[in-house]
């Protein structure tokens, strides 16, 4: 998994990649020149009784310190009005809109127009088109940001901002809050998993259903769930009014996730369990309390929680 | 016979009470200034311990040296002390020492302002550590962004501690740049008209008169937030029309600028000790002038670019690219003034000279990163990761504390009278460059591949794991550099040689006193016919000017703005402890507003005015 | 040019641009004024992503009074400089009583804004618009409240004979500071209090 600017996998993060290179390269000749220049002046031999060179200062300063730079830095701002001005838009038009909600400390997902599908921490895309991307926050604020996909771009509350992404490839890109919001800032990620169209649309659908009624250990598990007080802050959906909170992640979907607490720990047993007996201890300061169920408990959670796929 | 009789009397009437309530009553604005300098060198100190315990935790992936808490509050005091109780200050510090001395004047235009602005300084910083104490500490950054550092997503008082601390320090940095631009407009040497004024002190007034336009800024931010968090108002809240980013625009309003205000003094010690140890005149000493005045000028138009992932328009995005990307010009101008110099010259290697080399190679390199940023995209996908962290500690550590540590040589000596060991100086210096480098270089590479910044932990396997390592060793050998400058110092005030009025062969007025210098300053009021008073061949220093107090006196010469024509002579006030009075008041008045306690307000308030009464009342000749 | 005078030929008076405490005062206003365009600026930002401002349910502020007002504060300028007119003639009589004049046209202003206050549909909490309403308003209020105590100090002063003509700097700087607080006015008034009525 790579989180890196420098390995582009979308048109948006790409061209940046090439605008990277392009003025680092810039910024190192400069460099090597200026100390260059540097290093004749130390290194310059010099008499003991030497008089000090005459230099037309008004020449020297002028051309070097005004001119040149002036030409250099305003082909640099060519370069960046340019790449501005192509990075506004998507390079087509955009079918589906993503909404990502920040909170403290989770990324809360949404489709508009497909309002059953409500996901955490995992951004599903078509790959090879672009997909705007609605931005909003709960609470403070927070920057969306997957390097290897686009620009980063806050969420402020109060304010509605957009940006779009596009993957070439199918992929799991990861991303993370880009904007200190807090104790939990740095477990704060995501991951945007891009797929073939077709495969997209499957699990849209999937996604869009309600859970189905648990089973055995799973029946139990719910009735646990209920017990500990987890409908306090989650939901799980099963079609018809489902009680619950909308403090944390809706738990409908959650066994189709690659991994939970925003990117934290991944989502197996193992995960699962450590989350869930004391989720202060993996991410102390987090909005939820460590429960420590007894081990009957924890497997029948386990159980239920495996089943929401 | 007469002159010995002028010089017991201007002795008698300057000297400062050597009893011990000496330090509550000076106005002498050398003990000032070196009060600044130690002051702010133990923050100094303090803010790079806080940064080593926070490369300690960063050492490692997922380490748990640190809770999440005080790791936040450590990076959060850390940019604080560093930006507000450290460089700003110790500039003012240097300043406050060197301005009147290189003016030839005997004190700055308003003494007791200078004292009481010392004071105010030291109780802001007392306020703000305070926090650590109660285990609240600040935790918002040291930029405080809303709504996080509002009341229901920062509960503690940590926020206040610093919101409130702020305006307190302001009032010590406005009054202090008050002081600065007055003294500079006022009390020069007859002759120095403005062509000839140093480039240090252009880089003064400058520096002084962004920090009157930029910190109302910072002022009204925070007592914005103060009343958002304690009495109920809506300016950040955008539930009910107020607006998150209101507060990121008066904030940076004043944050850009401040980084200038930061680098500019810093550079003025550039161009003080370039031309003095290259054994020749600046380069293109206009141009150079004319450099800061832009610098000055244009820092107050690019604020924006704090704000490029902010989601504002592209012609806001455009604008701001632009203007940022020419404030690269005054820059590059100094660095070719600077380096033309030290080729034309005849360059003495000492560890001045070393520090200025070393800040040319490290803000060359943060001033490329900074020309990098003003590339609107490259920016929207860098910012508020590791690169940029690097960028900042180039351009303010490479930018302004290697020129205070070419400064520390090159003055402690006038301040002492006794030199630093140079070869140990040298040690100094490359243990810092190095160190520095080691720390700072490889994270343009980490913000690279994505490390986000102020990120308490971070996971394995994202590339990041061997870079932190190696910056936490650079850290800590930075920090040994640091020790080394500390150890040279004392040394140098038990055994260092005696340093005699100019050891550097220098050219300007402070050069030209004892080291350390009288409480008077100048016997005879010097007068100026050229840039480099103490190179220039003129004619001997005129008749004796104010060489004999009248009537137990203090007295300075008052001089037109332009051209430096004697108008007046400035009586000059004596010791008093009102300064520190008023200071103690205002900290009183703050600590009420931070309990929220009117009636302790009120008094404070009440005494405030009394004070100040006192103060402006005048003395025993009733003038105006 | 001889850039060299003998002491006993250079003044100690300092008086206007001469005088260090006149600069400071301009510095002092300098700040001051950009302190007060950063609450303007922030009034009017506000604004920028509201389809109405001041926002539905508040009306825009009745102009009577604050005219009323307007008028004495502004109005007491003209008193104040004829304070400063008459020192340099060394009237100290008229100088009182030009201050005086001031002083009570000034607290009349302050009376009156006490009076808004009081009578004020909302207060200061009700949301962003109220907020930096008072925020703006208060803030000039203190304003005037230092000018006042520092024309009481001056006036004691005058009484005590400390000024001539030759030298009033105190009275000098009063001035400035006195005519900077009128000055800010217009600003505030234009925002606040005339453009809702344009803009509406």
């Amino acid at each position: 998994m790579s989180q890196s600017t420098l390995a582009p996998a979308g048109p948006a993060a790409e061209r940046i990649a090439t605008l990277t290179w392009l003025i680092t390269g810039l910024a190192a000749a400069v460099m090597l020149a200026v100390l260059a220049y540097l290093a004749v002046a130390i290194l310059r031999r010099r008499g003991l009784e030497d008089e000090p060179r005459a230099v037309n200062g008004a020449f020297v300063v002028g051309v070097f310190g005004v001119g040149l730079p002036l030409a250099i830095l305003l082909v640099t701002f060519g370069f960046a009005l340019n790449a501005l001005a192509a990075l506004v838009y998507p390079p087509s038009a955009t079918r589906l809109t993503v909404e990502v909600i920040g909170h403290e400390w989770w990324w809360e997902v949404r489709y508009p127009g497909h309002e059953n599908a409500i996901t955490a921490n995992e951004v599903h895309i078509p790959s090879g088109e672009p997909v705007q991307v609605r931005l909003s926050s709960d609470d403070v604020i927070h920057s969306f940001w997957v390097p290897q996909l686009q620009a980063k771009m806050d969420v402020i509350p109060g304010r509605a901002n957009r940006t779009w992404l596009q993957a070439d490839q199918p992929g799991t890109y990861r991303g993370q809050c880009a904007e200190y919001c807090g104790l939990q800032h740095a477990h704060m990620s995501l991951l945007v998993v891009a797929e073939p169209p077709d495969q997209f649309e499957r699990w849209l659908a999937a996604q869009s259903r309600p859970a189905g009624p648990p089973q055995g250990q799973a029946a139990r598990g719910l009735q646990a769930f209920a017990a500990s007080g987890c409908l306090a802050c989650h939901t799980i959906r099963f079609g018809g009014d489902s009680p619950g909170g909308k403090i944390g992640p809706d738990l409908t979907h959650l066994a189709s996730r690659q991994m939970i607490a925003a990117g934290t720990l991944p989502n197996n047993p193992a995960g699962l369990a450590e989350w869930i007996a004391d989720a202060q201890f993996v991410k102390p300061g987090n909005k939820m309390p460590a429960m420590h169920p007894d081990p009957e408990q924890l497997r029948d959670l386990l159980a239920l929680l495996q089943s929401l796929s | 016979m007469a002159a010995l009789a002028d010089r017991e009397l201007l002795i008698k009437v300057w000297e400062t009470h050597p009893k011990a309530l000496s330090p509550f009553v000076t106005v002498d604005h050398k003990k000032i200034g070196a009060r600044y300098l130690v002051t702010a060198f133990l923050f100094f100190l303090a803010g790079g311990i806080e940064a080593l315990v926070m490369r300690t935790q960063l050492a490692l992936p997922e380490n748990r040296l640190l809770d999440p808490e005080t790791y936040n509050q450590l990076f959060s005091m850390h940019g604080t002390t560093m930006i507000f109780l450290f460089a700003t200050p110790i500039l003012s510090g240097f300043g406050n020492y060197v301005v009147p001395l290189m003016l030839g004047a005997r004190d700055m235009a308003f003494p007791r302002l200078n004292a009481f602005t010392y004071w105010v300084f030291l109780f802001s910083g007392l306020f703000i550590y305070a926090s650590f104490l109660i285990g609240s500490a600040p935790d918002g950054g040291w930029f405080a962004y809303t709504p996080l550092s509002g009341k229901a997503a920062s509960p503690g008082p940590g926020l206040d501690f610093w919101a409130l601390g702020l305006v307190l320090l302001g009032i010590s940095t406005t009054a202090g740049a008050l002081n600065f631009i007055v003294s500079i407009l006022k009390v020069r040497a007859p002759g120095m008209s403005v062509d000839r004024l140093p480039l240090f002190i252009w880089n003064v007034l400058v520096t002084a008169l962004a920090v009157i336009f930029a910190l109302p800024a910072l002022t009204l931010a925070c007592l914005l937030l103060e009343l958002d968090r304690n009495f109920g108002t809506h300016f950040f809240d955008p539930a009910a029309g107020g607006s998150a980013l209101l507060w990121q625009h008066l904030f940076w309003f004043f944050g850009h600028p401040d980084v200038y205000i930061i680098f500019l003094p810093a550079v003025g010690i550039v161009s003080s000790v370039v031309p003095v140890f290259s054994r020749r005149p600046m380069v293109g000493h206009t141009f150079v002038a004319l450099a800061t005045v832009t610098t000055g000028v244009l820092s107050f138009g690019v604020w924006l670019h704090h704000m490029f992932a902010t989601g504002l328009p592209p012609i806001a995005l455009s604008f701001f690219g632009v203007v940022t990307t020419l404030i690269a010009v005054p820059a590059g101008v100094q660095i070719i003034a600077w380096i033309t110099t030290m080729w034309s010259g005849r360059p003495v290697w000492r560890t001045p000279l070393m520090f200025a080399a070393g800040f040319i190679v490290l803000f060359l390199i943060g001033g490329l990163t900074g020309v990098m940023f003003a590339v609107v995209p490259f920016d929207q996908q860098i910012t508020d990761s590791y690169f940029v962290v690097a960028h900042f500690h180039y351009v303010l550590f490479g930018g302004a504390v290697f020129p205070i540590f070419a400064g520390l040589y090159y003055w402690l000596p006038k301040m002492t009278g006794r030199l630093m060991n140079d070869r140990f100086g040298q040690v100094n210096f490359w243990l810092m460059f190095t160190g520095f480098n080691l720390t700072f270089m490889p994270m343009h590479i980490v913000g690279m591949l994505g490390m986000p910044r102020r990120v308490y932990t971070y996971p394995t396997g994202l590339g990041w794991d061997g870079t932190n390592l190696a910056e936490t060793v650079g850290a800590f050998l930075l920090g040994v550099g640091i020790l080394a400058f500390i150890a040279n110092f004392l040394w140098s005030l038990k055994a260092g040689e005696p340093a005699g009025p100019n050891p550097w062969f220098a050219n300007t007025l402070e050069w030209a006193t004892s080291s350390p210098p009288e409480d008077y300053n100048f016997e005879v009021m010097p007068t100026v016919a050229g840039r480099d008073p103490l190179w220039d061949t003129h004619d001997e220093l005129g008749r004796p000017i104010l060489a004999r107090p009248r009537a137990l006196q203090r007295e300075t010469l008052g001089t037109e703005l332009l051209e430096a024509i004697p108008q007046n002579v400035l009586n000059m006030p004596q010791d008093t402890p009102l300064p520190f009075v008023l200071a103690f008041c205002l900290a009183v008045l703050f600590v009420g507003l931070l309990l929220q306690q009117i009636a302790l307000c009120l008094l404070a308030g009440l005494a405030s005015i009394v004070v100040v009464g006192a103060w402006l009342w005048p003395g025993k000749e009733a003038q105006a | 040019m001889s850039a060299v005078a003998a002491e006993g030929r250079l003044p100690t008076a300092t008086s206007g641009d001469r005088a260090p405490a006149w600069w400071g005062m301009l510095v002092l206003i300098a700040t001051e004024a950009t302190f007060f365009g950063a609450l303007i600026f922030s009034y009017f930002y506000l604004a920028l992503d509201k389809s109405q401002w001041p926002p539905a349910g508040i009306k825009p502020p009745e102009l009577a009074r604050p005219l009323i007002g307007t008028a004495l504060l502004w109005g007491s300028s003209l008193p104040m400089w004829w304070a400063e007119h008459s020192a340099r003639k060394g009237l100290m009589g008229r100088v009182a009583l030009s201050l005086a004049v001031s002083m009570g046209m000034s607290t009349m202003f302050f009376l009156i804004q006490m009076l808004e206050y009081a009578t004020k549909e909302f207060g200061p909490q009700v949301n962003a618009y109220t907020s930096i309403f008072y925020a703006i308003t208060a803030f000039h209020g203190m304003h005037v409240f230092v000018a006042l105590i520092m024309s009481a100090v001056v006036q004691v002063r005058v009484w005590l004979g400390h000024f001539t003509a030759e030298r009033h700097l105190a009275i000098q700087v009063l001035g400035l500071y006195w005519h900077f607080v009128g000055l800010v006015w217009v600003f505030i008034l234009g925002s606040l209090y005339i453009s809702p009525h344009l803009l509406q």
